[in-house]
């Protein structure tokens, strides 16, 4: 994929309109690839990847910060974290597809260990619970999106949302008990 | 989709969470104990309505184990999958994933025949294994480099070597530990059951009986290690074992402390590094006030008081002290009194009732001197009730319809334990 021009990413980023979403989400996708592909390459691993600084690693290096606001800064984590959790279904559904035709399985979140032979079904389900969640109330679903796959503090996320921070914390409550709910329903 | 269909598949309703989202804030405005009456007065007597208005708020303060953490280290094997093939041979589908194993595999060749991947936690990877000098099947922790190298090796296992002195039917023994091409391992038998963390999350609140077999099967446990001058440091429903009795899993649990010296190895080694590396070690939740308050001399009473958070979790469906975040738990266990039991269970005995409160004094002092006087404060009161007890369907009435519901229809639990797998009953 060929560089995007820095004021081009910014330029999009600060037009409302939902058209610039859907053009800047597989630039911003195929970079978090990217990012997360050499993160593994380097690693010895065994350490652990953060959400957070892949995210922020992708922004320093689609955005010009010269020329970046603060809100321009929080619009794109945003749309990191969009891109995040597309980026991990994907996957996630590509692997349920090769391991079985598909009776769902109920999987235990164990706070210590999350199986690694369950995190695409675990995923899935949080995904699909997120969706409907939107159904119930759509900004409890941003911001559990915001903060779970895009590693957003609670201040990036109000400035995203244009709420204050601790409406986001009241609402991320909210939104993890609702998503619990829908989990185990 | 059916209206009906999506009646049956969600709980609420954009409707009906525009209802309730007004009275839930205004309940978490509140401090806790002025939010009883006020679900009184907006409930206007119906009781169920009531009910679950204060299940909800309180669900609104418990953590969850996924959702709580972050989104890459969680499904980090989806993450390692992307972009396959694009470093060439290395990258199998398994990606980082299957590099580990495949180091564990060859650093412990001809001892252990590492098997496959089970789990990662923050601590530690977990594999199973086939120990092939005593042709038993095992598990194996293997530490995380960054935690091995702020504890340093000799430590770590200086410190989980003094577990191997601990025999007990109630002590996950160590069977084997090491160093070897710079992993740090240490290797158990394999335990067919689950975490007790695992069945908290699909039970919330277990019957009475097994409550109390299971605090008394860890009392026995502690009382053996601080007889030898041990302390475990970090009892929590995550290091507690259940065991499958019996072929048919129908013989009750039995409860295994596991992991004896790995928190003391984290106590008096590299703390600073740790804090450094932003390696969170303990969840306050289980922490006695002392422990909180990182007192470096840490008696009995304080893995006592921690067994007395994880039955009173096991009867209540939460720990004594929970909120939004550790600092928040923090200054509860200094300053609050944890909620009395039996107004919320009216089945559990009042001499249950008053050995958790003894042990989870703040004062240690105030506690009981040993694990041992705790069990036989818990067992007296035992023996007043008819021994069946614990059977009865009313013993339920305390868990919710939905955890009901969980129960019957989530059969799948498995193996997700750390240790897990089989320890075969001979």
């Amino acid at each position: 994929m060929e560089q995007l021009d820095p004021s081009h990413v910014l330029e999009k980023l600060r037009s409302d309109r939902r058209e610039s979403v859907d053009e800047l989400l597989p630039v911003v996708y195929e970079e978090l690839r990217r990012i997360a592909h050499r993160h593994l390459a380097r690693r010895d691993d065994r350490s652990t990847l953060q959400t957070t600084a892949l995210v922020h690693e992708a922004y320093l290096k689609l955005v010009d910060q010269s020329r970046a606001e603060w809100r321009d800064r929080a619009h794109f984590l945003a749309l990191a974290a969009v891109a995040m959790r597309h980026v991990l279904a994907d996957r996630a559904k590509a692997r349920r597809t090769v391991k079985r035709g598909g009776e769902p399985q109920r999987i235990t979140l164990d706070e210590h260990t999350l199986r690694v032979d369950d995190q695409a079904e675990t995923l899935l389900q949080i995904d699909e619970a997120l969706d409907r969640l939107a159904g119930i109330d759509a900004r409890l679903a941003r911001v559990v999106e915001l903060r779970f796959f895009g590693g957003l503090t609670n201040e990036e996320i109000a400035e995203a949302l244009g709420i204050t921070a601790r409406t986001v914390d009241r609402d991320w409550v909210k939104a993890r008990m609702l998503l619990r709910e829908l989990l185990n329903a | 989709m059916s209206s009906q269909r999506t009646q049956e598949r969600i709980p609420f309703s954009a409707e009906r969470w525009a209802h309730l989202q007004p009275l839930i804030d205004a309940a978490l405005d509140l401090p806790p104990e002025d939010r009883s009456a006020y679900f009184d007065s907006v409930s206007r007597g119906d009781v169920s309505f009531r009910a679950e208005l204060e299940r909800l708020v309180a669900e609104c303060t418990r953590k969850h184990a996924v959702l709580d953490g972050n989104a890459v280290e969680h499904f980090s094997s989806l993450f390692e999958e992307l972009l396959p093939g694009l470093l060439g041979e290395r990258w199998s589908p398994r990606g980082g994933a299957e590099l580990a194993l495949a180091s564990i595999r060859s650093a412990l060749a001809g001892r252990y025949r590492v098997d496959r991947a089970v789990g990662s936690g923050g601590m530690a990877r977990v594999y199973l294994a086939h120990d092939e000098r005593h042709d038993r099947p095992v598990a194996i922790k293997v530490l995380r480099a960054e935690l091995a190298a702020a504890l340093g090796a000799e430590r770590f296992l200086r410190e989980i070597r003094v577990t191997a002195s601990l025999q007990h039917p109630h002590i996950l023994p160590l069977y084997d530990s090491g160093e070897a091409e710079g992993l740090v391992y240490y290797v158990m038998p394999l335990v067919e059951g689950e975490t007790l963390r695992a069945r908290l999350e699909r039970e919330q609140q277990l019957p009475l009986g097994d409550a109390l077999e299971i605090a008394t099967s860890v009392a026995s446990a502690l009382e053996h290690a601080h007889r030898r001058g041990l302390i475990h440091r970090d009892i929590k429903p995550e290091n507690i074992l259940l065991a499958k009795e019996g072929r048919d899993g129908a013989g009750g649990v039995h409860a295994m402390v596991a992991d004896f010296g790995v928190a003391v190895a984290v106590a008096t080694g590299g703390s600073d590094r740790l804090t450094e590396s932003g390696i969170m070690i303990g969840t306050p939740a289980y922490m006695s006030p002392e422990q909180a308050k990182a007192e470096r001399t840490l008696g009995r009473e304080s893995d006592v008081y921690s067994l007395a958070t994880v039955l009173y979790e096991m009867l209540m469906g939460e720990p004594p002290f929970t909120g939004p975040s550790q600092q928040a738990v923090i200054v509860k266990l200094a300053t609050d009194t944890p909620s009395p039991l039996r107004p919320r269970r009216s089945s559990i005995p009042v001499n249950v009732e008053a050995a958790v409160l003894k042990a989870l004094q703040k004062a240690p002092r105030d506690r009981f001197a040993s694990a041992a006087e705790f069990a036989d404060a818990l067992t007296s009161s035992q023996s007043i009730d008819p021994p069946n007890a614990s059977r009865q369907p009313t013993e339920r009435l305390g868990v919710s319809w939905r955890t009901l519901v969980i129960a019957t229809t989530v059969a799948f639990v498995g193996g997700i334990a750390i240790a897990a797998a089989i320890m075969r009953s001979r």
